[in-house]
């Protein structure tokens, strides 16, 4: 059995195409974005004691970490995670990173010229453009909420809440989820937005009237978001988890996800490039996940207290 | 107390209510556990969590603000549209509540869905008038959105308190004073307690719901327990979050139970409405007229926005090809919920009607009503979780079970009204000749209370459906929902394949809802011609 | 005046009214007796504009105010009127119940008007009871009381003292004659009861199966 956060469009052909190549029966569990609960972490939480799933498949990275923290998962160095970079695999082992995505700004061509594309966060918080035209969403929830933590991580907390009360106090639109950011940018209500690479090159790929930026490529950089990967502790199956595991993290499934525009930073050395929506020189923004995750908790709480209300 | 007219005995109706709460109310119960485990371990500071103070209390009144003015527009707007249909012939206002009334089973997502696209449609027509679009997000947006998801209970707890009423009461008034003096001095006191318990109803579903509010950018405070939530992923806290909003939902439920017994008192008038056309001024008819044109709006605006984003017949083929599974898994699980709300209903209604335990019952009954959807799915991940082996097949229920949690308070209502209806002569002769209680009940309450049975599950069924809060977290491995799939197509981006799910979603909310209403509709008349005979 | 030319109503396959003629001047009392089922209460709902008829008109002081293409407000007509059933409204007490049909009267005059009604069908110590506090007979004083209270110029009366004993049957009657005595008021009173009938005096019509008996 395994959990995924990953959208169900992307993570059903290959969990199907798995099942068809090895005969071993998946059994799935997707969630659901605008659910909010991160509903299949706090489930895999309340398994701890009798865990149901194999096999935790996330969208992100920060989750996993935590529950890497609660003690939900067991070692496994997959075979097939030998030529991915370090800084995507956690050190002791617990979970693997691969197929990544990135954090970009979606811009309206019809609204922006490209003289005049934002380049990086500090764009967001420009007097000349104006915040009501200008969106990110709601950063208590995921990559967003990965990103402002690793904001905190990155800049200092002091820096970041600074950032963020900034937006707040420009006017600029906190939406429901990156696709809606991706929605009110494509359709011109918006100038441009923070959203991720999945959504943005999506709505390229779609002929919406787009662009796509990856954010600081002259700075610091852009926060990558590995897909990630993990065995569960004491799980009913762990041979067949290692097994999918094993075919997640091959070059072969990570090009399947880069070609149906999930991923669009593939983390295997050997892997195709993706079709041109971004570089495939990607400045990644040089941070430890775990201080990441350590940051995770102060950022929600001082964040909430900015945007809800 | 055990109650000897119905069917199981003492220790079969014990059994039954063990079920019942353990089903309804052991979610809740099981988080409860958690927390106070959790306060007594050291995390008594935690209990702070209870009384929201500062921001957390502007958010709470935001909900409260959003919930009241939800449940006053849909109010005005049934009643308004109510008493327009209650003066048409009885073909056109059959028609019209046949359209509209089964609409209230559409999850609210589909409205939003509408509205998004109906501002987008608008927009060139209104620039050519020289008018701006309406902000398709903010209080404009959410208003329109869960008003017209609401709009049809507020019509059909309406129409409920007008075809109540003893027609000879306002013909009484119509010789000593003008129609509309009728109408607000006597129609609308006497529907008092059919539209107090529609506002209460749609206030309370307005205020457990978080997810439209977000989505036009409205902060609530439920979306406050659930980003807490998500940052910590403490069931603890979010139980202890939510605790504000369980007082103020189970205040509200509690103040329903007083209309709601009025309601279900009333005999039905049988029909008879205006036997002469009413004289109405030209302002009120102005206003009902609106109502009509604005319900008609919010019924026909998602219909048209889905058709024309879905890619015609051949895109919703390839829609329900894709679903297909996750369609039948959740066919299974609201009929299942349907079913055992049907059932669980009926000895529900007979408790309720015999009023024996005093308000006990009541708010046994309608406690369901005031706990959020994500909370119930919540305590049923924490209750399952336990469960090992073989007693994990037994998860493929779960949706099933959570679902008919959720609603089977309706089903109770809904039975209870139709006991009223009916002679209680009929069931106590039954007790006079047949001594088995099982018997009785399949030879002689089923059959009397089909048409109630019928439009129970048929309710339950649609609603189930495109329920989302709970579903989420009760769904096992392996089986998928609809309302699932959709929301994960709508994240996608799939705008032509999402029209086409929620087409087919619609199609069955609407078949189930208007099926079992048109089949239970006539066999409420064969029992009526068989009692006659 | 009221005047019924052939006027006709029909539920369904059931024939209540069939080419009914009446005419019944100012001050007039016109008492319909028959068996149960026979049109009465549908002819007085008729002449009320409470129902449509299916042809024919019904006309009152020279207009026309019922026909099967329209008809006037019931309130316009001027009619107080007591149905077959008290139909008291129960959200409103008994002072409630007979003020409502005094609309926007001055506070003064309406609590002389209920003060003399009290008085005359004994009603004073129910004055605050809701309906459901009232006995049959009491509800049906009420009735009366609301039918009466406004002084209208026509009544019609639908068995109205069901429900009281003899005694209290005579004051009421007396009040009723006395106030149509002082009004001019025309009086539509329905009966089954053919002694009750003769009490109320007046022009006896008969009426059975929708129609008027000859003579």
């Amino acid at each position: 059995m395994v959990y995924t956060s990953v959208d169900q469009p992307y993570a059903e052909p290959i969990l199907a195409e798995f099942e068809r190549e090895t005969g071993i029966r998946v059994r799935a569990v997707y969630d659901v974005e605008a659910s909010k609960t991160t509903g299949l972490v706090n489930r895999l939480l309340a398994e701890t004691s009798s865990p149901r799933a194999d096999v935790f498949w996330s969208s992100e990275v920060v989750q996993m970490i935590l529950l890497e923290e609660r003690g939900v998962l067991a070692v496994y160095e997959s075979p097939q995670a030998v030529d991915l970079p370090d800084q995507y695999q956690d050190p002791e082992g617990y979970w693997t990173g691969f197929a990544a995505r990135a954090r970009a700004i979606i811009v309206n061509t019809d609204l922006v010229p490209a003289s005049d594309f934002p380049r990086g966060l500090a764009d967001f918080l420009d007097p000349s453009r104006p915040g009501e035209s200008i969106a990110i969403a709601y950063p208590f929830f995921g990559t967003t909420a990965t990103h402002a933590a690793a904001l905190y991580a990155l800049q200092g907390p002091e820096a970041a809440l600074g950032f963020f009360e900034e937006l707040a106090g420009r006017g600029v639109r906190v939406v429901d989820g990156n696709s809606v950011v991706r929605d009110l940018v494509a359709s011109g209500e918006l100038a441009f937005g923070l959203t991720d690479t999945d959504d943005a090159c999506g709505a390229l790929r779609r002929g919406e009237p787009v662009a796509v930026i990856l954010p600081d490529q002259d700075g610091p950089g852009t926060l990558v978001i590995p897909s990630t990967v993990a065995l569960i502790a004491d799980s009913p199956n762990p041979e067949q988890g290692r097994a999918l595991i094993d075919y997640l993290l091959r070059p072969e499934t990570e090009e399947a996800l880069v070609r149906a525009g999930y991923s669009h930073v593939p983390l295997h050395p050997d892997t195709s490039p993706p079709e041109t929506c971004i570089s495939s020189d990607v400045a990644a923004m040089e941070v430890d996940y775990h201080d990441v995750y350590d940051y995770f908790a102060v950022s929600q709480e001082q964040l909430r207290a900015v945007f809800l209300r | 107390m055990p109650d000897a007219s119905l069917p199981g005995g003492p220790l079969g109706q014990a059994l039954a209510l063990g079920i019942y709460l353990l089903v309804v109310m052991g979610p809740l119960l099981a988080l409860t556990g958690l927390t106070v485990r959790s306060l007594l371990g050291g995390q008594a500071d935690e209990l702070a969590l209870v009384l929201p103070t500062g921001r957390r209390l502007e958010l709470l009144a935001n909900s409260l603000a959003l919930s009241a003015a939800v449940a006053a527009l849909v109010t005005v707007e049934g009643w308004l549209a109510a008493t327009a249909i209650w003066a048409m012939a009885r073909s056109r206002a059959n028609a019209l509540l046949f359209l509209v009334l089964p609409l209230a089973a559409l999850p609210p997502y589909l409205y939003a869905l509408a509205w998004f696209g109906l501002v987008r449609g608008l927009e060139p027509l209104l620039a050519l008038l020289g008018l701006g679009a309406p902000a398709p997000y903010g209080w404009t947006g959410v208003l329109w959105v869960q008003g017209a998801a609401f709009a049809p209970l507020g019509l059909g707890f309406a129409w409920l308190g007008l075809r109540n009423l003893d027609p000879d009461l306002i013909d009484s008034g119509r010789t000593a004073r003008h129609d509309a003096a009728v109408l607000a001095r006597i129609a609308l006191p006497m529907s008092a307690p059919a539209l107090a318990t529609g506002a209460g109803i749609v206030f309370l579903l307005s205020l457990l719901d978080y997810s439209v509010p977000s989505l036009f950018q409205i902060n609530v405070y439920p979306l406050e327990v659930f980003a807490d939530y998500s940052a910590t992923n403490s069931p603890e806290r979010a139980l202890l979050m939510t605790i504000p909003l369980l007082l103020i939902a189970g205040a509200a439920a509690a103040s329903l139970l007083r209309p709601i017994r009025a309601l279900t008192t009333r005999m039905p008038s049988g029909g008879r409405r205006w036997s002469s056309p009413p004289h109405w001024p030209v302002g009120l008819i102005t206003l009902q007229w609106l109502a009509l044109g604005l319900l008609s709006l919010q019924a026909l605006a998602p219909l048209g926005v889905l058709l024309a984003q879905s890619g015609g017949l051949g895109g919703i083929g390839l829609s329900l090809a894709s679903a297909w599974g996750d369609l039948r898994s959740s066919l299974w699980s609201a009929g299942l919920a349907g079913a055992m709300s049907a059932l669980v209903g009926m000895g529900l209604a007979r408790r309720l009607r015999n009023e024996t335990g005093g308000g006990v019952w009541w708010l046994l009954a309608m406690a369901p009503l005031a706990i959020p959807a994500s909370l119930a799915g919540l305590g049923f991940v924490v209750v399952t979780a336990p469960l090992e082996g073989s007693l994990r097949g037994a998860l493929v229920l779960g949706p099933a079970l959570v679902l008919f949690g959720r609603f089977v308070p309706l089903s109770a209502l809904i039975l209870l009204a139709q006991m009223r209806r009916l002679d209680p002569l009929l069931f106590e002769s039954a007790r006079l000749s047949e001594s088995s209680a099982w018997r009785r009940a399949i030879l002689v309450e089923i059959p009397l209370l089909g048409g109630g049975l019928l439009a129970a599950a048929g309710l339950v069924f649609a609603l189930s459906l495109g329920e989302l809060g709970a579903t989420l977290l009760a769904v096992p491995p392996g089986m998928g929902a609809l309302s699932i799939r959709i929301y994960n197509y709508l994240h996608y981006g799939a705008s032509e394949t999402v029209a086409g799910l929620c087409l087919v979603l619609e199609i069955c909310v609407l078949a189930a809802a208007v099926g079992t209403l048109a089949l239970a509709a006539r066999w409420e008349r064969r029992i009526a011609s068989g009692e006659a005979g | 005046m009221i005047s019924l030319h052939g006027v006709s109503k029909s539920f369904g396959p059931i024939q209540a009214v069939e080419a009914v003629s009446l005419e019944a001047r100012q001050g007039e009392i016109v008492v319909l007796q028959g068996p149960s089922g026979g049109g009465k209460s549908t002819l007085l709902r008729l002449i009320s504009g409470l129902e449509v008829p299916d042809e024919g008109e019904v006309w009152l002081d020279g207009r026309c105010v019922s026909a099967p293409r329209g008809c006037e407000a019931p309130h316009a007509r001027g009619i107080g009127m007591v149905f077959q059933r008290s139909a008291l409204w129960p959200h409103m007490t008994v002072a409630g119940n007979i003020g409502f049909t005094l609309g926007r009267s001055a506070p003064e005059e309406t609590r002389a008007r209920l003060s003399e009604l009290f008085e005359a069908l004994e009603l004073g110590p129910l004055a605050g009871r809701y309906p459901s506090q009232l006995s049959g007979g009491e509800a049906r004083r009420v009735a009366l009381a609301r039918a009466l209270a406004p002084r209208p110029r026509r009544l019609l009366l639908d068995e109205p003292l069901t429900s009281l004993d003899p005694a209290l049957r005579e004051r009421a009657l007396k009040a009723i004659l006395r106030q149509v005595e002082e009004t001019e008021a025309t009086l539509l009173y329905v009966t089954h009861d053919a002694d009750e009938a003769r009490l109320v005096g007046g022009r006896m019509v008969r009426m059975d199966h929708g129609r008027l008996a000859a003579g």
